[in-house]
């Protein structure tokens, strides 16, 4: 048989692996997953230069989960109010501006953007 | 914990959606890189290699916190709808670039709970997790728990299935001396009448103390966000729930 006859009887074969890839592209992005793949490099001037592959997944858009820019907040006397005494919080002191983030809080915002003591600082969680 | 200030510049974080490691990553507002908290460096973008500087926090309970910090502020939970965000909340708009296709079953804006389980998704409004501290709940093959802290405005989602059997909880009310000592929401199965800490998951009186349910993963995020990568998603109906919500 010759040459371009195989490939024709393979044709077929060819278009259900085309199509197994469009299909399993759409359900990976149908279940919210795309990978990619970023390569980072250490700094040559401070270390021998090491490579790493890292996997990003995206889950969510931008901003999906709001992160906070502006945080208010309340004396000790009304956090009391706000909290259980068993409640989780991260707690930051920089130059005597001592201040209390509550975990539970957080997680629904993941990063408080603030400025403690002077000092610009961001609470992740 | 993180210092803003790098390199003379003072950023602002947002949370990308993405992932690295299992952790989430944030980018800043000025020039969009990318970065790996987990990582503690730039991974993508202007800033691409640089280091985060880490500064030290405290992970405490706040009993602990304010003994020892008396003069200490608090992060204001209650006013969450009056921070800048609050225009944002309202807006008809949303997300950075704006949309172009709109699932309006729920507001924009709206929180979800959002699981992700076996290839299913579903949707817990908040409007509807407000009455509900805790919920019973089946998806696919789980049958699970969801136990919500209004106030905090967070979630966290269980398999209710212990040993094989399928328990069903109902929220233990609060007593007055449970509001005094400020004790973490509870819940009680009706199969055993085994005390359960909501927070934790653990067994704490009862017949099956000792156990720990398993989480399950879950993310509180805007109703426009989860409508966007799950297209035609399941919102939780409280007139299907099995055991009523």
């Amino acid at each position: 048989m010759s040459l371009a006859a195989n490939v024709r009887g393979m044709l077929p074969f060819f278009v259900v692996i085309a199509a197994g890839l469009v299909i399993a592209v759409m359900l990976l992005r149908r279940a919210g997953v795309i990978t990619e793949t970023v390569v980072l490099r250490s700094d040559p001037a401070t270390t021998p230069v090491e490579e790493r592959s890292l996997r990003i997944i995206t889950l969510l858009p931008k901003d999906g989960i709001p992160a906070i820019f502006d945080p208010r907040f309340v004396s000790a006397a009304e956090g009391a109010e706000q909290l259980r005494d068993s409640d989780l919080v991260i707690g930051v002191s920089i130059n005597g501006d001592d201040r209390a983030y509550g975990v539970a809080f957080l997680s629904s915002h993941e990063i408080v953007n603030d400025t403690v003591g002077g000092r610009p600082i961001a609470v992740t969680w | 914990m993180y210092a803003r200030e790098i390199d003379g510049r003072v950023l602002t974080f947002g949370v990308s959606g993405k992932l690295i490691m299992n952790a989430l990553v944030m980018y800043d507002r000025q020039t969009d890189s990318l970065w790996s908290q987990f990582l503690g460096v730039a991974v993508r973008g202007e800033f691409e290699g640089q280091r985060l500087q880490p500064l030290a926090a405290t992970l405490t309970e706040w009993a602990s916190w304010r003994e020892t910090h008396p003069e200490t502020l608090v992060l204001d939970q209650g006013g969450q709808r009056r921070d800048s965000y609050a225009s944002y909340y309202s807006a008809e708009s949303a997300g950075v670039l704006g949309r172009s296709e709109d699932d309006d079953r729920l507001g924009l804006k709206e929180f979800v709970l959002g699981l992700q389980l076996d290839g299913l998704t579903r949707a817990y409004p908040f409007r509807y997790l407000n009455d509900r501290p805790v919920l019973n709940d089946r998806l696919g093959e789980t049958e699970l728990v969801v136990v919500f802290d209004r106030e905090g405005g967070s979630g966290l989602i269980f398999d209710r299935t212990v040993g094989g059997r399928v328990l069903t909880f109902e929220a233990v009310a609060a007593t007055a001396q449970d509001v005094t000592d400020r004790v973490s929401p509870r819940m009680r199965d009706a199969e055993t009448s085994t005390l359960w800490s909501g927070a934790t998951g653990e067994a704490i009186a009862g017949p099956l103390a000792g156990e720990r349910l398993r989480q399950l993963p879950a993310f509180a995020v805007f109703w426009f966000a989860w409508a966007d990568f799950y297209p035609g998603a399941d919102i939780f109906d409280p007139s299907l729930s099995p055991a009523g919500g």
